[in-house]
């Protein structure tokens, strides 16, 4: 990005000092600019809830088994990264199976709040599946969008993934590996 | 940071051109220097294979116990940060301790680096034997490095640490605590 220009470095968000008696421009370097960023979780590192959550492994990965035959979920607490420069979150998980066809469904429910906040205050929910990949145990990415406008700057952030095998549209017929959270975001610097 | 003339702009590595009418510069922001990122992985980051492998409490820490019966192993996944640069290794260093005041300790670490739908197996094995430190309890630290030819940007990565202590190398004859393990790579701005 080429800034040529006085307001070109304002509307960046840089400040602007001229204070020198040359004739260049003092520029104080406080923003650099916008990228994606990733916040991520073991699944491990959550709290488990529902029988038969476990923490197990695949491979080399270390993981959290969501069953198939009862409802489970793992829940996290985290603090909105300072980076984050409004925008949505994109929560992309990574997860295996043993089958070979069939989908996950998957619910997130989150909450952002802040000191003075109540924990149960306004949640979002929002649902996504998944087909499972064509070869047994290899890796699969779910994904959910987090609404940007959900969210302030420091931001303590509640979420829970859940997986209710009975519904309809999970179709999977097998225990699921649940093993890290990413939160994907637009940060600063 | 205050930039404060052309040259000053170019050694933190802006390439600076000056198209404006104005007495300013115009700096296009094309680098923004380089730095060691570390993530640091807690106990409660893994899933735990072995008889007696568990988590424990050690003073402040919160620890991981691998016996000296058995094999125990600890595994965990987590992505590699957008920050990281490409072409740059990655190091994982292990904290631990132990009641031994002489001998040595030896792991087998093993890092998969895998893309949506590849499989969850091991992308490379390194092991690393390290004395303890001659006082009992005395933090000790091993560390191993994986080339950068395994990594790719947006990789989730699954972390697999073991120790056998029925390995000729392994001559602690004693428990061991897993205080943290620390990965360490190099991470654009």
């Amino acid at each position: 990005m080429a800034l040529t220009s006085v307001s070109a470095y304002r509307l960046a968000g840089y400040q602007f000092t001229n204070d020198d008696f040359d004739n260049n421009a003092e520029i104080a370097s406080s923003k650099l600019g916008t990228r994606t960023l990733y916040k991520t979780i073991p699944a491990a590192a959550c709290t488990l809830n529902g029988s038969g959550c476990t923490r197990t492994n695949s491979g080399v990965f270390g993981g959290v088994t969501m069953p198939d035959a009862n409802d489970s979920d793992i829940s996290y607490s985290l603090r909105l990264p300072v980076e984050w420069d409004s925008g949505n979150i994109t929560l992309r998980i990574l997860w295996n199976t043993a089958a070979t066809s069939g989908d996950i469904r998957l619910v997130t429910t989150y909450s952002a709040i802040k000191s003075g906040e109540a924990t149960n205050a306004t949640t979002q929910t929002v649902t996504s599946t998944d087909t499972a990949d064509g070869t047994a145990s290899d890796l699969n990415e779910i994904t959910f969008t987090l609404t940007g406008t959900n969210f302030e700057a420091g931001d303590y952030i509640g979420i829970k993934i859940t997986r209710e095998p009975a519904n309809a549209s999970d179709t999977l017929g097998a225990n699921a590996i649940i093993f890290a959270l990413s939160f994907e975001y637009t940060g600063r610097g | 940071m205050t930039i404060t003339n052309h040259s000053s702009a170019r050694r933190a590595g802006f390439r600076a051109t000056n198209r404006g009418i104005e007495d300013s510069a115009g700096i296009a922001m094309t680098k923004m220097g380089t730095r060691t990122l570390y993530i640091g992985l807690n106990a409660d980051s893994f899933a735990l294979s072995g008889t007696s492998v568990a988590r424990s409490a050690d003073g402040l820490f919160s620890a991981i116990l691998l016996p000296d019966a058995n094999t125990g192993t600890m595994r965990t996944s987590f992505r590699l940060p957008a920050e990281w640069v490409s072409g740059t290794d990655l190091t994982v260093s292990i904290y631990w301790k132990t009641s031994a005041t002489s001998n040595a300790a030896k792991f087998t670490v093993d890092l998969g680096a895998k893309a949506n739908s590849e499989t969850t197996a091991s992308s490379n094995t390194q092991t690393v034997t390290t004395t303890t430190n001659s006082t009992a309890s005395k933090l000790n630290k091993s560390q191993v490095t994986f080339s950068n030819s395994l990594l790719a940007a947006g990789d989730w990565l699954g972390l697999q640490i073991s120790r056998d202590p029925a390995d000729a190398s392994d001559t602690l004859a004693t428990d061991l605590y897993i205080a943290a393990i620390v990965v360490e790579l190099t991470g654009q701005g």
